[in-house]
């Protein structure tokens, strides 16, 4: 339908200054992502001059029927891959109309911890490993795998090739260009160990806008599957069995631990991480008990270990970092369907504020 | 097919003057769209330059055999979206040859209230939230629905993301920018809280050219389903049981609302709309009790309520309005189905030319 396609793609800078705006918010269950579509006069690139908006909460289970407005304020601008030309997507989040954040809002308290001025003084840069599954419509069963059963075992599909080993390729490569596109600062992607599962990275980024970048990747990513027909879903374990959970493993250093006898600041905060394991674990993401149980290059969800190049450790740190005496590490706990503004937010404040 | 996209997609600018001039009109049924095109000699950007036209009334319902011919007046002119360069949309109103306007000519009287010097004064602006419903073809039930059978309850559909939650994107996002390319002043767009149903909102626009664009805008809705080939409707309960309803929510403001003070005069606009509440109700579209059942954020249609953030009243004014103390407020009332032009003017007489 190419006249469909005419349209989709007209080029309206040609024509009018006016531009669109998409504006994206979390939903009540704190995965869904909604999003609806404004036209502003003109370009805006600063998101202090984006005007407020409001939704009806009480369709998204975050606000009652007789009192349904809420507020939302615009925190990032990227470029809009869709729509392209001066057409923008802005990154939300949402308040009542008396000014206080509605309790699905996990942004404005990570933004507290990340302007606290030690926070601020140690420059927090993550780096997030997003893995994702893509279904079949429909039937929920991975893409390439055969209706009613399994593929081979685990074994060709990490960074493979080849129609019986990759799976969705377009939607990973549509997706990476369209994130760049963007203004995400999305590092790579790979194809993981499970077949139809893949990851792609955002960062190095610094402090909130690590969670920013991530929400609206994963938006972009909902958007290109959404065009290719293909079902989306962050389930840590999506089949159970001899299969590889999916996870969102996070990198981060402070600048203590980027310079010189970083190691030891990083053992120190990893100490810290240990302390207060239980309390991580809740806020990592539902239904990570039945990803992390100790096999499929996971620690079981109650142990907290530690250990240089292992990925059967709750927290890797890299052969690189180990021998520069200074670096980064990786929390391996999280898993694919956390809240990053949560989870970054968590680490900062375990390894940076909290006193055992 | 890309012979025949090459075809249609020819720039005629490059080799003659002459322009295609599409004129539209409303038929016998008061909600069937009609058109037809010409050739001109040259571009017109004046409709009272565009010549009269007249059709064949009889095939419409709009007049007898023996003597068929209904007059086209040009009233409004848009950039035709599908044929582009110098190409345009004519939106116009039909009058025996005699030059009374024909019974299912809205407009008219609609445009004598605008005229009328009390609501020129008032400046009415309205902006109109159209919500519709995408059917598949020949089995005429909604696109994305699994034939035979149902799609898990409302909940993930509002602003919804993905191919499980939103289904006719490329439609929606197509008329976005076709419209605004023709020069519809089109607000936005949101996936609405049923599956395969959608809302695009028009304004502000002032007095008579809030019909007008809307009337167009659904035009090139219905020749961008065409395209798509799915069914588009305006029916305002499209699926009966635990589903929502289609409306036309129409927001409207004058002068005196807008400006300090503008609270009480909004109070009292209320008051007088409440007082013919039976009246409006007659006029709000067919089927609109369907649809006003009390549930699925509708009042009854045999109350009149009002509130503030209320989506269940029949009247709703925004927290932004209350806190500001002027504004504008939204008669929630109208079904998809109505005809704009006796909406904006009822609303218009009533609440500024009627005494109680």
């Amino acid at each position: 339908m190419s006249l469909l396609s005419d349209l989709v793609n007209l080029n309206l800078s040609d024509t009018s200054e006016k531009v669109i705006a998409e504006y994206i918010w979390i939903g009540g269950s704190g995965m869904d992502l909604r999003s609806k579509a404004r036209t502003l006069p003109t370009p805006v690139s600063d998101p202090q001059k984006l005007p407020q908006w409001n939704y009806d909460g009480s369709s998204t289970g975050q606000a009652p029927g007789e009192d349904s407005e809420v507020i939302l304020y615009p925190q990032a601008i990227f470029k809009d891959p869709f729509r392209r030309g001066n057409n923008i997507l802005v990154m939300c989040d949402a308040y009542t109309p008396a000014g206080e954040p509605i309790p699905s809002n996990k942004r404005f308290n990570a933004a507290k911890i990340f302007s606290h001025p030690e926070v601020v003084a140690e420059e927090p840069w993550y780096g997030i490993e997003q893995e994702y599954t893509l279904l079949q419509k429909g039937v929920k069963w991975p893409i390439g795998w055969p209706t009613g059963g399994y593929p081979g075992p685990q074994g060709p599909y990490y960074c493979g090739v080849g129609a019986d080993k990759a799976f969705g390729r377009d939607i990973v490569d549509s997706h990476y260009k369209a994130c760049i596109y963007a203004g995400v600062n999305i590092s790579g992607i790979n194809g993981e160990v499970m077949p139809g599962q893949w990851e792609f990275q955002v960062g190095p980024a610094v402090g909130i806008s690590a969670g920013d970048e991530v929400w609206v990747a994963r938006y972009i990513l909902e958007r290109t599957t959404e065009i290719a027909g293909v079902v989306l879903t962050f389930d840590p374990k999506p089949i159970q069995g001899d299969w590889n959970g999916a996870g969102a493993h996070t990198n981060y250093s402070t600048k203590s631990m980027r310079n010189d006898g970083g190691f030891e600041v990083i053992k120190k905060a990893i100490e810290n991480l240990k302390l207060r394991h239980k309390e991580h674990i809740a806020a990592y993401g539902e239904g990570n008990e039945r990803r992390l149980t100790g096999r499929h290059e996971t620690a079981d969800i109650n142990t907290f270990s530690w250990g240089v190049a292992n990925r059967g450790a709750s927290v890797r740190v890299g052969r690189d970092t180990e021998n520069a005496g200074k670096g980064y590490f990786e929390d391996r706990r999280p898993a694919s369907n956390m809240d990053p503004y949560v989870v970054t937010s968590m680490i900062a404040e375990t390894t940076i504020l909290w006193k055992p």
